[in-house]
C-alpha cells in the first residue's frame, strides 16, 4: 500500500467522507508495521471514522488498542478523551472501564481524562476491598472536580455496605453530598435517596419524608415509580393513609404501567384495611394476582422465568442488567448499521467488524443472559407467596435479606459486581431498605390503626367525600344541549380511545407471550410482524388520544415522545424481523411499513433508502408501484421534477394498477411546471378518463378523477385558444391571476383523497 | 491480576498462576478467585478479534484444560477438609468455568460436581437447579441411567432445602420452588410411577476421575481424589428422600 493513502485517508475524513477514509486507513493500519509513525494515529482515525458512522463499539475497540500500545504519546489523551466520551452511552465496560481506565499505567495526562482515570483506577480498588489503595487514587483528583465529589459518593457507599450499624454522621455526609452542585442531578437525587431511606430504616419517616421531598426530577419527567412507592410507604408508616392512597393512585398513572411493583397492590390493600375498608382491601389483594397472573403462573408452573414477560422486563429496568441489555441493544442497532455501509467499507474492513462485532456480541449475550437468570430470580421473589411459605413463613424476617448480606460480607464488596457503581449503589440500598420494610407487611404494623382521631373518621370522610360528587353534577337534560352533546361526543370518543389503548396492551401482552413461547416456531415472524403492527396501532391511538386531551385552543402539530417511541419499537421490530428472517413471505410488506414508518418519523433519507431496497429486492411486489410513487411524490415536493418524472414514468410502464391515475396527475403538474401544457393535458384526460379496473373497489382505492378534471380545465385552457374570448378578459401572463400552485393543488388532492376517497396508501395496499 | 486486568499478559500470568500452584503442591491452596483470573483470560481471548481463529482455538483449549484441573483440585480440597466454605469456593469456581466452558466430554461430569459441592454446602436451592441443569444435559445425551439420576439428586435438594433448619435459609421464591418441584416432578418420578431407580450404592460406580484433570497437558499428573464419592453420600440420601416420597404419597 502506497504511504500516500494515508494522507488521503485524513483527507477524506476531514471532508466527512468517512466511509472512504476508515475503507484507506484499514488498508493502511494492515499493510504498516506497528513502528511506523503514523500508524497510531491511523488507528485513532479509523475508530473517530467508525464513532461518526455510529459503529461506536468498532471504534472503541481500535481506540483500546491506540490505548494498550500506547507507542505514540501525541495520541494517548485524544484516545482518552475518545473513550471518556465513549463511557456516557453503552458500553463495553470490561474493556474501557476496567481494561482502559481502570488499569493502564497512563502516565502523565491531561488533567480531564487524569482525574477520570484515577477515579476509575480507585473504583477498581474499591471493587477489591482496596479502599486504602482507592484513597491514593482519590487523592489525586482536583478538590473542584466532578471525579473528586463522584469519589466522595463511591467511599460513602462503601463505609455504608461494610458498617453494621448506620450512623447519624453518614447521613450527614449524605446529606452534604446531595448539595455539592458538582454533581449531577442524578446523583444527588441518589444521595438524597440514600438520605431518605437510611432515616426510613432508623424509623425517621418524618426526616426521610424531608429527603424525599428534596429530590428533583428534570422538567418533563414522568415521576420515578420507585420514589413515589417508597413515599407511600413512609407515610403509611406516619398514619398519613389519605397522602398513601393519593399517591398509590399516581402510580396507577399510564407512565407507570409497565413498572413491576407488586408492593404497590400489598400498601393499598393494608391501607384500606387499616380504614376497615375490608372488601376494597380484598380486591387490591387479589389485584396483585390478577395482574400478574401470567408471572405467578410461570413460578407455579416452574417454567423459565427468563421468558416470562414481566419478570424479564422488571429485571432488565436496573442493575447491572439493565447495562448488559442496554448494551445488547446497542449492538444490535450497530450490526444493523454496518450492513448499511457494507459497501462503502469495502470487503476486507466490513468482514473484520463483522468479526469485531460477532464476538462482542456473542460474549455480551453470554454476560447479559448470565445477569438475567439470576435478576428475573430476585424479581420473582418479590412475588413468591411468603404467608403460604411455612408456618412461621410470614412473620419471620426474610432470610434472603440475611444471607444475601451475609453473602456480600463473605465475597467483599468484589462480589457484588460493581459495587462503587452509583447505580448498583442505588439498587443496594433501595432493596436493604424495601427488604427490611417487607417483613411488616404481614400485619405486623406496629403503629395503631387509626391514629390521632376516632376509628370511623377516616371511612365517614370518604364517604363524605364521594356523596360531595352528586349533587354537584349538572341536572340538565345533556341530550338536548349541543354544548354538553359535542362534550359528551367528545369523552365518548376519549373513552373509546382508552379502551382502544387498553385493547392493544392486552394484544401486545399476548403476543409478546406467545413469541416468548414460539422460539422455533415456523410462524415466529408473523407473530413479530404483528407485535410491530400492535406497536404501531398503539402509537396512532396514543397520538389521537394526546391530540383530543390538549386544550381546545391549541392548534396544530403536538409533539409526542410516547408517540416517537412506540414508532421507534416498531421500526426496530421490523429491522429485526427483516433481519432474522430474511426469506419472510410479508418481507415486502416488512420493508414498505418500516419505510412508512420512517417517513412518519421524519426520517426521509432511511425512507428512500428502504424503499429503494424495495424496489431491487422484490421487484414483483404489488408495493413496488406504490414505493415508486411515495418516491416520486418526495422528489415532487422537493421540486426535483426530473428525478419525480423519472418514477412516476417507471409506473406508467406497468400494467394499469390504482396507482396510474396518481401518476399521470402528477406527471400533468410536472408538465404544467414546465409550461408543456399540451402535455399536461394528455396526462390529466388519461387520469381522469381511465377505465375502472377489474377487482378494485373504485370506493377505497385512491381517486384522483375529480381532481384531474379540475385541473384539466386549466391546463386545458393554457393549451388551446380561446374562441370566443374578449381581449380583455384575456389574462397578461404577468398581471393576470396568479398560476395555481401545483404544490398547493397537491396538498388539496392529497387531502381530499385521502380523507374522502380512500385510505393512506400504507392502508390501501 | 486482580488489580491490573490486562488482555495482553492475561493468558501468560494465568498460566503462570497455574505452574505456580501446581508447583507448590497444595501447600498453597487454590482459590475459586485463581479460577475466575483463568476464566477471565479465556474471555479475552474469546472476545480478541485481532487473534486468528486457530490461536484462538488452541488457547481456549489451553485455558479450559487448566480451569478444569484448578476447578476440580478445588473440590478435591474441600472433600478432604470437609469445610463448607470450601465446597461453595469449589461451586463458584465450576460455576466460573461452566459460563465459559461446555465442552461436550466434560460438561456433564462438571456440572455434577458442582451439584455435589453444592449439596454438600447445603446450598440446597443452587445444587437442585444445577441437577435439573445436568438432566436436561443428560438426557441429550441419552444417557437415562444418568438422567434419572440427577433427577432424583434435584428432587433430593428440593426436599433438603425444605427441611426445618433449612428452610429458614432461604428465599420465599425458592420454598415455593421447591414445594412445586416436589408437586411437579415428583408426581412423575414417585416410586408407584416409575421404575425402580437405577440409582444405588452398588451402581454409583464414579468414573475415573481423571476425567476432569488436566492430565494430557502433562500439568496434572496426580489425580485428585474423586469427587464423585459424593455420588455415593447422596444416594444414601436418596434412600431417605424416597422413603419421604414413599410416605408422602
Amino acid at each position: 500500500v502506497d504511504p500516500k493513502i494515508f494522507d488521503e485517508a485524513l483527507k477524506d475524513y476531514f471532508d466527512n467522507k468517512q466511509e472512504q477514509a476508515a475503507r484507506k486507513l484499514y488498508a493502511f493500519v494492515e499493510s504498516t508495521p506497528p513502528t511506523d509513525e503514523n500508524y497510531s494515529w491511523a488507528q485513532y482515525f479509523l475508530a473517530r471514522c467508525l464513532i461518526d458512522l455510529s459503529l461506536r463499539h468498532g471504534g472503541a475497540v481500535y481506540l483500546a488498542k491506540v490505548a494498550h500500545e500506547r507507542s505514540n504519546p501525541q495520541v494517548l489523551p485524544k484516545t482518552l478523551e475518545a473513550l471518556k466520551v465513549l463511557t456516557q452511552v453503552p458500553h463495553d465496560e470490561v474493556l474501557i472501564d476496567e481494561q482502559i481506565f481502570g488499569s493502564l499505567d497512563l502516565g502523565f495526562l491531561p488533567d480531564s481524562v487524569s482525574d477520570y482515570a484515577n477515579y476509575q483506577q480507585g473504583i477498581v480498588d474499591l471493587r477489591v476491598g482496596n479502599e486504602r489503595w482507592a484513597k491514593t487514587h482519590f487523592v489525586k483528583l482536583e478538590e473542584d472536580g466532578v471525579e473528586a465529589s463522584r469519589a466522595k459518593f463511591a467511599l460513602l457507599v462503601t463505609r455504608l455496605r461494610n458498617a453494621k450499624q448506620v450512623d447519624d454522621q453518614v447521613i450527614d455526609d449524605f446529606l452534604e453530598l446531595s448539595k455539592d452542585q458538582k454533581l449531577t442531578l442524578e446523583a444527588r437525587n441518589e444521595a438524597r435517596l440514600a438520605v431518605a431511606r437510611l432515616r426510613y430504616e432508623k424509623k425517621d419517616y418524618e426526616g426521610a419524608l424531608k429527603a424525599y421531598d428534596m429530590v428533583q426530577l428534570p422538567s418533563l419527567d414522568p415521576g420515578r415509580a420507585t420514589l413515589y412507592l417508597e413515599e407511600a410507604w413512609t407515610r403509611y408508616n406516619l398514619g398519613q393513609l389519605r397522602a398513601t392512597i393519593g399517591l398509590l393512585t399516581t402510580l396507577d398513572a399510564p407512565s407507570f404501567r409497565d413498572e413491576f411493583l407488586p408492593d404497590k397492590y400489598i400498601l393499598r390493600a393494608l391501607v384500606y384495611r387499616d380504614l376497615c375498608q375490608y372488601l376494597p382491601a380484598k380486591r387490591a389483594a387479589k389485584e396483585l394476582t390478577r395482574r400478574f397472573s401470567d408471572s405467578l403462573e410461570a413460578i407455579r408452573e416452574r417454567e423459565d422465568l427468563t421468558q416470562d414477560f414481566r419478570l424479564r422486563r422488571a429485571a432488565n429496568s436496573h442493575g447491572s442488567t439493565k447495562r448488559a441489555a442496554r448494551f445488547l441493544d446497542s449492538l444490535n442497532l450497530e450490526t444493523e448499521q454496518l450492513n448499511r455501509h457494507a459497501g462503502g467499507f469495502g470487503d476486507r474492513l466490513y468482514k473484520h467488524l463483522q468479526k469485531v462485532y460477532d464476538l462482542a456480541h456473542a460474549e455480551s449475550e453470554r454476560i447479559y443472559q448470565q445477569r438475567l437468570r439470576d435478576a428475573v430470580r430476585e424479581e420473582a421473589d418479590k412475588l413468591a407467596p411468603r404467608r403460604r411459605a411455612g408456618a412461621a413463613h410470614g412473620v419471620r424476617g426474610r432470610p434472603q435479606a440475611l444471607r444475601a448480606r451475609e453473602a456480600r460480607r463473605q465475597a467483599g464488596p468484589a462480589g457484588e459486581g460493581d459495587p462503587a457503581d452509583l447505580g448498583a449503589a442505588r439498587l443496594q440500598v433501595h432493596r436493604r431498605v424495601l427488604e427490611r420494610r417487607a417483613p411488616q407487611l404481614p400485619g405486623e404494623h406496629p403503629q395503631p390503626l387509626h391514629r390521632g382521631g376516632s376509628p370511623v373518621t377516616g371511612p365517614l370522610l370518604l364517604l363524605l367525600l364521594a356523596q360531595a360528587k352528586s349533587p354537584l353534577l349538572p341536572t340538565l337534560d345533556k341530550s338536548v344541549n349541543p354544548v354538553v352533546t359535542k362534550q359528551r361526543e367528545k369523552t365518548e370518543y376519549l373513552e373509546k380511545l382508552k379502551r382502544d389503548i387498553f385493547k392493544v396492551d392486552r394484544s401486545l401482552l399476548e403476543t409478546e407471550r406467545l413469541i416468548a413461547k414460539s422460539r422455533n416456531a415456523p410462524y415466529l415472524p408473523d407473530l413479530q410482524f404483528r407485535l410491530a403492527e400492535l406497536y404501531v396501532e398503539k402509537s396512532r391511538y396514543v397520538y389521537f388520544l394526546q391530540v383530543e386531551q390538549r386544550g381546545g385552543d391549541n392548534k396544530g402539530a403536538i409533539v409526542s415522545p410516547e408517540t416517537k417511541l412506540l414508532k421507534q419499537k416498531a421500526v426496530q421490530l421490523y429491522n429485526r424481523l427483516l433481519r432474522e428472517f430474511p426469506d419472510f413471505h410479508d418481507a415486502d410488506k416488512v420493508t414498505f411499513y418500516l419505510a412508512h414508518e420512517m417517513r412518519e418519523l421524519g426520517q426521509f433519507d432511511e425512507l428512500l433508502k428502504t424503499l429503494n431496497e424495495l424496489i431491487a429486492k422484490y421487484p414483483k411486489s404489488p408495493l413496488r408501484l406504490e414505493s415508486e410513487q411515495i418516491i416520486g411524490d418526495y422528489y415532487f415536493d422537493k421540486t426535483d421534477l426530473a428525478e419525480a418524472e423519472k418514477h412516476y414514468q417507471e409506473i406508467l410502464k406497468f400494467p394499469q394498477s390504482p396507482v396510474h391515475d396518481l401518476a399521470r396527475y402528477k406527471l400533468g403538474w410536472i408538465r404544467v411546471n414546465q409550461t408543456k401544457f399540451n402535455d399536461a393535458v394528455t396526462f390529466f384526460e388519461g387520469a381522469a378518463g381511465s377505465e375502472p379496473i377489474a377487482g378494485v373497489d373504485s370506493q377505497k382505492a385512491l381517486n384522483v378523477k375529480r381532481e384531474a378534471l379540475l385541473d384539466l380545465v386549466y391546463s386545458y385552457t393554457e393549451a388551446r385558444p380561446a374562441k370566443a374570448r374578449s381581449p380583455t378578459s384575456r389574462s397578461s401572463p404577468t398581471a393576470g391571476p396568479p398560476t395555481p400552485s401545483p404544490w398547493t393543488s397537491w396538498g388539496t388532492a392529497t387531502s381530499s383523497s385521502s380523507s374522502t376517497s380512500g385510505p393512506s396508501p400504507r392502508c390501501a395496499s | 491480576m486482580e488489580i491490573q486486568p490486562d488482555p495482553d499478559l492475561d493468558i501468560e500470568r494465568a498460566e503462570k498462576l497455574y505452574d505456580s500452584l501446581k508447583a507448590a503442591k497444595g501447600r498453597v491452596p487454590t482459590q475459586q478467585e485463581d479460577i475466575k483470573f483463568l476464566v477471565r483470560a479465556a474471555v479475552n481471548v474469546k472476545v480478541d478479534p485481532f487473534k486468528d481463529d486457530t490461536t484462538r482455538r488452541k488457547q481456549l483449549v489451553e485455558l479450559e484444560e487448566l480451569t478444569r484441573d484448578l476447578a476440580t483440585q478445588l473440590q478435591a480440597l474441600a472433600q478432604k477438609t470437609n469445610d463448607t466454605k470450601t465446597y461453595l469456593q469449589a461451586a463458584d469456581a465450576y460455576k466460573a468455568y461452566l459460563s465459559l466452558f461446555r465442552p461436550e466430554k466434560y460438561v456433564r461430569d462438571i456440572m455434577h460436581n458442582r451439584a455435589d459441592a453444592l449439596f454438600a454446602a447445603h446450598a440446597f436451592p443452587e445444587a437442585a437447579r444445577q441437577f435439573e441443569e445436568l438432566e436436561i444435559y443428560e438426557i441429550r445425551a441419552k444417557n437415562a441411567a444418568g438422567a434419572e439420576a440427577a433427577a432424583y439428586g434435584a428432587l433430593l435438594a428440593h426436599f433438603s432445602a425444605l427441611k426445618a433448619g433449612e428452610v429458614d435459609k432461604i428465599t420465599a421464591f425458592e420454598v415455593a420452588d421447591a414445594r412445586q418441584a416436589l408437586k411437579l416432578d415428583g408426581r412423575s418420578s414417585s416410586p408407584s410411577t416409575r421404575a425402580t431407580p437405577t440409582l444405588s450404592p452398588s451402581s454409583s460406580t464414579s468414573p475415573a476421575p481423571s476425567t476432569t484433570t488436566a492430565s494430557s497437558s502433562g500439568r496434572a499428573s496426580s489425580s485428585p481424589p474423586s469427587p464423585w464419592s459424593t455420588r455415593r453420600t447422596r444416594t444414601r440420601r436418596w434412600e431417605e428422600s424416597s422413603r419421604w416420597t414413599a410416605s408422602a404419597s
